[in-house]
């Protein structure tokens, strides 16, 4: 029977010391041999101190008699990191299991020894992902008690790891869900496996200083033997949730558009066949006077078409319009700008001039800035008061500490008050049809404007209006 | 029965036009009067009920118009309707726009003296069998 105790005593993939009475290694296996490093014969008869760390050596007898007084099987060092020590000096850290054996000798105690470097060495493994983890790591106890959290929770929550560690996961949860949330954790906890937190629901945050934190967060447990531990992957969402309100907001603009371009476009077409019915009724009766008015009518409507396409071409390709910087010739531009709207001044009666008292070159998109002036003078020109005495467009720049300014002012029709906040909106007009534009104009003035980083603000009355844009330097 | 007056606001006058001279042979048509927009029109019905004249039995209205769209003029029509009751209580309007907007649809059904609401036809034959069958 002894030798069958052997057998096993000796096979044992655990390392086994048996110490006796007078705390010297009476047995050990070969395991044991391979964990020290020592040769059996170095160590039997020897005090089982040799195995123990220089540090905690001194304590070691008393522990010993303190066991043998009250002899039961436990592990040894609860809650405290044990180390042994191999024949090299090298420390490592293990775990002790410890029986008591009564013999007619006295009491003998077997230690059972593992080496626990792997899972110290696991453990760090896993706070390093949780510290390098691109998101906020936290994890909680089966209570919702924080055990730990990772640096991008201190950043994104504003607390200090010290406020956070052992306070329960409430404290993150917005106040209106607090008295809520145990119940969460704990059916989770009974029932745990890993998905996405509130599926479906706007999740938030809250932040030391109150404010909400739009977030994502993913949930997984961890069965340990102290229990399900959660660990909680947290993303802060704020700049997707900004992306998406602009994209939504960019879909509805587009959605106008297409529902106005549409409109827009087929009213003309529609009035141009009706024109083109009354002209074939009217050469059919030799009408020819009524048929030549409405073949201008229809020649007017064409050159309209023309003006929307064309401002819905410069449009789309104001969104991403490429242009390197370059000297904003401002003379040549009025000069060219007169040539162009000619036949509008003209009739119109209309006189456009510049006042350019700026000294540094303006280095700007040049393009962009044309279609701006060119836009808002052209406005300028249309929207013209009949009735005075005499008509102006006046664009002057000055500069003064921080800003590069463009004013493009005239005596018109004024844009009516109550319309003053619709002035830079889509497909917006205030006069009445005889002189309708597409209604994109300002809408493509203020497009521009955003691009080049500038500003753009206006007064009107029924004086007139005048256009101020800045640009800053930077 | 009797020819029915016409009141078409709409700030396309070339529309206006058309309108005008498509129903100028129409017999159950007495006459057209115009304005360009809703405030306009309020004006001239306003004007006519103040003056004891009696307004246009069939009213076209556009929806998008500058100064006052054909909803503004509505809101402002409605109230007239308050204060002249037994005058108005004759007079239908017909929205006559170019918008397939189904929001605007309901919209203009919500209001109780709209009686029909037409997309503008493609043909000027179309538009004189729609008001046709209105008068």
């Amino acid at each position: 029977m002894n030798d069958i105790f052997e057998e096993i005593f000796e096979n044992s993939p655990v390392a086994l010391i048996l110490v006796n009475p007078d705390g010297m290694v009476h047995l050990m296996n070969s395991a044991a041999e391979q964990l020290f490093g020592y040769d059996r014969s170095e160590l039997i008869n020897r005090p089982i101190e040799v195995l123990v760390p220089r540090k905690t050596v001194g304590h070691h007898p008393k522990l010993v008699q303190d066991y043998v007084k009250n002899p039961k099987p436990r592990l040894m060092g609860r809650g405290r990191e044990l180390f042994g020590i191999k024949k090299g000096g090298q420390e490592f850290p293990l775990e002790v299991g410890l029986s008591p054996i009564k013999t007619e000798d006295g009491l003998f105690v077997m230690s059972s020894i593992i080496d626990i470097t792997d899972r110290i060495r696991a453990e760090e493994k896993f706070r390093d992902a949780f510290a390098a983890a691109p998101n906020g790591m936290l994890m909680v106890d089966s209570k919702g008690m924080i055990v730990l959290v990772n640096r991008q929770i201190e950043e994104m929550f504003l607390y200090h790891r010290k406020d956070l560690i052992g306070q329960q996961i409430e404290m993150l949860v917005p106040d209106a869900l607090r008295a809520h949330h145990p119940k969460f954790v704990e059916s989770y906890v009974a029932n745990p496996e890993p998905r996405a937190m509130g599926v479906g629901r706007e999740l938030y945050g809250q932040r030391k200083d109150k404010s909400m934190l739009p977030v994502e967060v993913g949930i997984r447990p961890v069965v340990t033997e102290d229990g399900v531990l959660v660990i909680s992957s947290v993303v802060d969402i704020t700049e997707r949730v900004k992306t998406q309100a602009e994209l939504q907001e960019k879909h509805e603009e587009l959605e106008q558009f297409a529902y106005r371009t549409s409109h827009d476009l087929r009213s003309p077409l529609q009035t141009i066949s009706g024109l083109c019915e009354f002209i074939r009724d009217d050469i059919k009766e030799g009408q020819l006077d009524e048929a030549s008015e409405n073949a201008e009518k229809i020649i007017s409507l064409t050159a309209k078409l023309r003006d929307l396409i064309g401002d819905i071409l410069a449009l789309t390709k104001a969104e991403k319009m490429e242009e390197a910087l370059s000297e904003f010739d401002f003379d040549r531009f009025l000069s060219d700008t007169r040539e162009k709207l000619a036949h509008d001044i003209e009739e119109a009666d209309v006189v456009v001039s510049g006042v350019f008292r700026h000294e540094d070159p303006l280095l700007i998109q040049t393009t962009r800035l044309q279609q701006v002036l060119e836009n808002l003078i052209s406005n300028g020109i249309k929207y013209a008061h009949s009735e005075r005495d005499s008509r102006f467009v006046v664009i002057t720049t000055h500069q003064n500490e921080t800003h590069f300014c463009i004013s493009v002012r005239d005596n018109g029709l004024g844009i009516p008050e109550s319309r003053h906040d619709q002035v830079f909106g889509m497909f917006q007009r205030f006069h009445k049809s005889e002189k309708l534009g597409s209604g994109l104009g300002l809408y493509l003035v203020k497009k521009h404007i955003t691009k080049l980083n500038a500003s753009i603000d206006f007064e009107s009355s029924p004086d007139g209006t005048e256009f101020l844009i800045k640009l800053p330097y930077s | 029965m009797d020819a029915k007056s016409l009141l078409v606001v709409d700030d396309d006058e070339v529309y206006v036009y058309l309108v005008q001279r498509s129903l100028r042979n129409v017999d159950a048509i007495s006459s057209i009067e115009t304005a360009t927009n809703g405030d306009e029109a309020l004006k001239l019905i306003e004007h006519q009920l103040g003056e004891g004249q009696s307004p246009a039995d069939l009213i076209l209205l556009d929806i998008n118009m500058p100064v006052k769209d054909g909803f503004e003029f509505l809101d402002g029509y409605n109230a007239l309707c308050e204060q002249y009751r037994d005058t108005l209580d004759s007079t239908v309007v017909v929205m006559l726009t170019s918008s397939h907007n189904e929001n605007d649809r309901a919209r203009a059904a919500a209001f109780g003296v709209v009686g029909s609401y037409i997309t503008k036809p493609d043909s000027t034959k179309e538009l004189v069998d729609a008001i046709s069958t209105l008068v």
